[in-house]
C-alpha cells in the first residue's frame, strides 16, 4: 500500500508500507516513522499523520506556508520537527495515546532562520535537546540550537531553563 | 538533477536580457528603427527553430561558462556592440533576476508562470513583427505542451536545479536594494508575510481525527509570520491572467540599475570556487556549443554605418572602471568568439566563422566541430 505518492514529497521520495514492520525510503527526510505512525511532511507545506498499518489519517497540520523539507524525530521524547522553505523550523510534541490507540500532535516551538530557505533539519540527540539546521546558500553551517525548556517538560525535569540562542553564527538580516 | 531545466533558464535569461537592453535603448536614445532592429534580431535568434531544438532535448544545464558564452553570442547577433564590462553588468543583472525569481516563486510551479510572463513580454515586443511573433507563439506552445503536465516534485526538481546553478552569487543589485528585496550582503528577502501559495493553507490548524474519520479536536497554533489566504491560481494557457508579479518587466527608463560587486575582494579570505583562467571548455560543451550556435545568425560585423555601441553604466569611465576593478571570482572567463578584422589572416577561425550561418550563406558541413574550435582555443 503506497500512501505518500512521489510528487507529494519530492520526486525522489517515497513510502510503501507492506506491514508492521516498516520500511521507509527517501532522500528527502520528508518521512518519518514513530510507534508505528507515519509522520509525512508535504509540498502544500501540510504535516500529516497516518496509522502505518491501516492508512488511517490520524492528524492534519497546516503546519508550513511552504514546501516541507526535512523532518525528523526524537525518539526517545517523541519531539518531532519540521523544516521548510519557508525560512521556519518548528517543533511538536507526538502524543501516543494507548487508550485511544491514536496519536495526537501538539505545537510546541518556532524558529525563523532569517531569509533562509532550510534544506534539512535535524535533532542532534534522541532526546532532542538541540537541532541543527541548514539550508540554500549557507556559506557555513550555524551551530545548533538548543530547544527551549517548553520542548522539555514532558519527558525530562531540566534544573534550570535554557536559553536559546537561536540559530546563532547566521546573522540575522535586518531587511529594513 | 532535471534534465528540463535548461530551456526555463534560457528563456527567462533571454527574458530579462531583452527588459535591459530595452531599457537601455531608450535611456540612451538610440533612433527607434535602430533599436527595434536589435530587439527583433535578438528575438529572432533566440527562437529559431534548430536552436531550440536543440535547447529543448532532454539533458544537464550548461555550465555557467557555457550558458555565458551562448547569452555573448546572442547580444551580440544583432549591429549593437557591448564591450566586456557592459556585458559583464548585463550578464550580472539578468543572472540575479531570475535567481531572485525562482527563489521567491511560491510554489514550485509557479516557475513556469513566470515564464509566461517573460514570453508575454516578449510576444509585445514583437507584435508589429508577424514572422517573429509566430516563432514566439510557437515556442510559447511548446512550453504549454511540455511542462503544463508535469507533477509539483517534477517541478521542485527544476526548481533545485535551478538553484544550484545560482547558488553562491550574491551581486547586489540597485533595484532590489532599493526595493528592500536584497539585503547587503547580497542575499535576498524571503518574508514570513503575504499570501500563501495557491494550493497552500495559511498555518496554524491542527486537525485531529478519530479511527472513523471524523474529525475529534482542533486547536490552533501561533505561526510565527503573517500570513493572508492565497490568492487565485495563474493561468498556464497561452493567454491568461499569471496573477504572479515575478517575471515582469521591472525596468522602467529613469531606473538606472546598479550592481556591486559583494565584498570578495582579492584580500577576502572568504573564497567561493574560482575559475579565472580561460581554460577551453571541454571538448563535449564545445561540441554542443558548435551545434547551438551553429543555427545562430551573425550579422556581419563590419556595417560600420548601423552598428552602435551600448553603454549598461551611465559613462565610458565607469564602464572602464568597471572593467578593471571586477573581483577575480567575478570573471566569467569567456572565450570570445568574434570575427575580427584579422579574419584573413587567422585561417582557422576564419573556417569557424564559416560554419556559422550568415544571411545568404549556405553553411558548410563540418566533421568535428569541436576539434576546430578546441582548436580555435589553443590558438588564443
Amino acid at each position: 500500500m503506497s500512501l505518500i505518492g512521489g510528487e507529494a514529497v519530492g520526486a525522489n521520495a517515497f513510502c510503501s508500507l507492506p506491514s508492521r514492520d516498516l520500511l521507509v525510503v527517501t532522500s528527502q527526510k520528508g518521512i518519518q516513522l514513530w510507534k508505528g505512525t507515519v509522520v509525512a511532511g508535504y509540498g502544500t507545506g501540510q504535516i500529516r499523520l497516518y496509522e502505518a498499518v491501516t492508512g488511517i489519517l490520524h492528524a492534519e497540520v497546516n503546519a508550513h506556508a511552504r514546501w516541507i523539507y526535512s523532518l525528523d524525530i526524537a525518539p526517545y521524547s517523541g519531539l518531532l520537527l519540521s523544516a521548510a522553505e519557508d525560512s521556519l523550523v518548528r517543533v511538536w510534541q507526538l502524543i501516543m495515546t494507548p487508550e485511544s490507540q491514536s496519536v495526537e500532535i501538539a505545537h510546541l516551538h518556532n524558529e525563523c532562520v532569517t531569509d533562509t530557505q532550510i534544506c534539512g533539519a535535524k535533532f542532534c540527540d534522541a532526546d532532542g535537546y538541540a537541532f541543527a539546521v541548514t539550508g540554500y546558500d549557507l556559506t557555513h553551517l550555524p551551530p545548533p540550537a538548543i530547544c527551549p525548556a517548553a520542548c522539555r517538560t514532558r519527558h525530562s525535569q531540566p534544573t534550570q531553563a535554557f536559553h536559546n540562542p537561536g540559530i546563532s553564527g547566521l546573522p540575522r538580516q535586518k531587511s529594513g | 538533477m532535471s534534465s528540463r531545466a535548461l530551456p526555463l533558464l534560457f528563456i527567462n535569461l533571454g527574458g530579462e536580457m531583452l527588459y535591459i537592453l530595452d531599457q537601455r535603448l531608450r535611456a540612451q536614445n538610440i533612433p527607434a528603427d535602430k533599436a527595434k532592429k536589435v530587439m527583433n534580431d535578438i528575438i529572432t535568434n533566440m527562437f529559431k527553430q534548430n536552436f531550440l531544438e536543440e535547447l529543448f532535448k532532454p539533458q544537464e544545464l550548461y555550465s555557467k561558462k557555457a550558458l555565458r558564452t551562448v547569452f555573448d553570442r546572442l547580444a551580440h547577433a544583432s549591429i549593437m556592440r557591448l564591450n566586456q564590462a557592459s556585458m559583464d553588468k548585463l550578464y550580472d543583472l539578468m543572472t540575479m533576476a531570475f535567481k531572485y525569481q525562482v527563489l521567491l516563486c511560491p510554489r514550485p510551479k509557479d516557475i513556469l508562470l513566470v515564464s509566461f510572463n517573460h514570453m508575454d513580454v516578449i510576444k509585445d515586443f514583437v507584435k508589429d513583427t508577424p514572422s517573429i511573433l509566430s516563432l514566439v507563439d510557437e515556442t510559447h506552445l511548446q512550453l504549454v505542451e511540455m511542462y503544463t503536465t508535469l507533477s509539483s516534485g517534477e517541478f521542485q526538481l527544476i526548481r533545485q536545479t535551478l538553484l544550484i546553478f545560482f547558488q553562491d552569487m550574491h551581486i547586489r543589485v540597485s533595484i532590489f536594494l532599493k526595493d528592500k528585496v536584497q539585503n547587503s550582503n547580497g542575499r535576498f528577502v524571503l518574508p514570513t508575510s503575504g499570501p500563501v501559495p495557491y494550493g497552500t493553507q495559511v498555518p496554524g490548524l491542527i486537525r485531529m481525527f478519530s479511527c472513523t474519520g471524523e474529525e475529534v479536536t482542533r486547536r490552533q497554533f501561533t505561526n510565527g509570520g503573517n500570513y493572508a489566504a492565497a490568492l487565485r491560481e495563474g493561468s498556464f494557457e497561452i493567454f491568461g491572467d499569471r496573477v504572479t508579479k515575478l517575471g515582469t518587466n521591472m525596468y522602467s527608463v529613469s531606473r538606472q540599475v546598479e550592481t556591486h560587486m559583494s565584498g570578495t575582494s582579492k584580500n577576502s579570505s572568504q573564497h567561493t570556487k574560482v575559475n579565472v583562467a580561460p581554460n577551453p571548455l571541454a571538448k563535449e560543451e564545445l561540441n554542443m556549443l558548435a551545434r547551438l550556435m551553429g543555427g545562430l545568425e551573425v550579422q556581419t560585423p563590419g556595417n560600420a554605418e548601423s552598428s552602435f555601441r551600448v553603454n549598461l553604466f551611465s559613462t565610458d569611465e565607469e564602464e572602464e572602471e568597471a572593467l578593471i576593478s571586477r573581483p577575480d571570482d567575478l570573471l566569467y572567463g569567456v572565450i570570445n568568439i568574434q570575427a575580427t578584422k584579422d579574419q584573413q589572416a587567422n585561417a582557422e577561425l576564419a573556417k569557424i566563422m564559416g560554419e556559422f550561418t550568415e544571411p545568404g550563406h549556405q553553411s558548410p558541413s563540418s566533421s568535428s566541430k569541436g576539434d576546430d574550435l578546441l582548436a580555435m582555443m589553443d590558438g588564443l
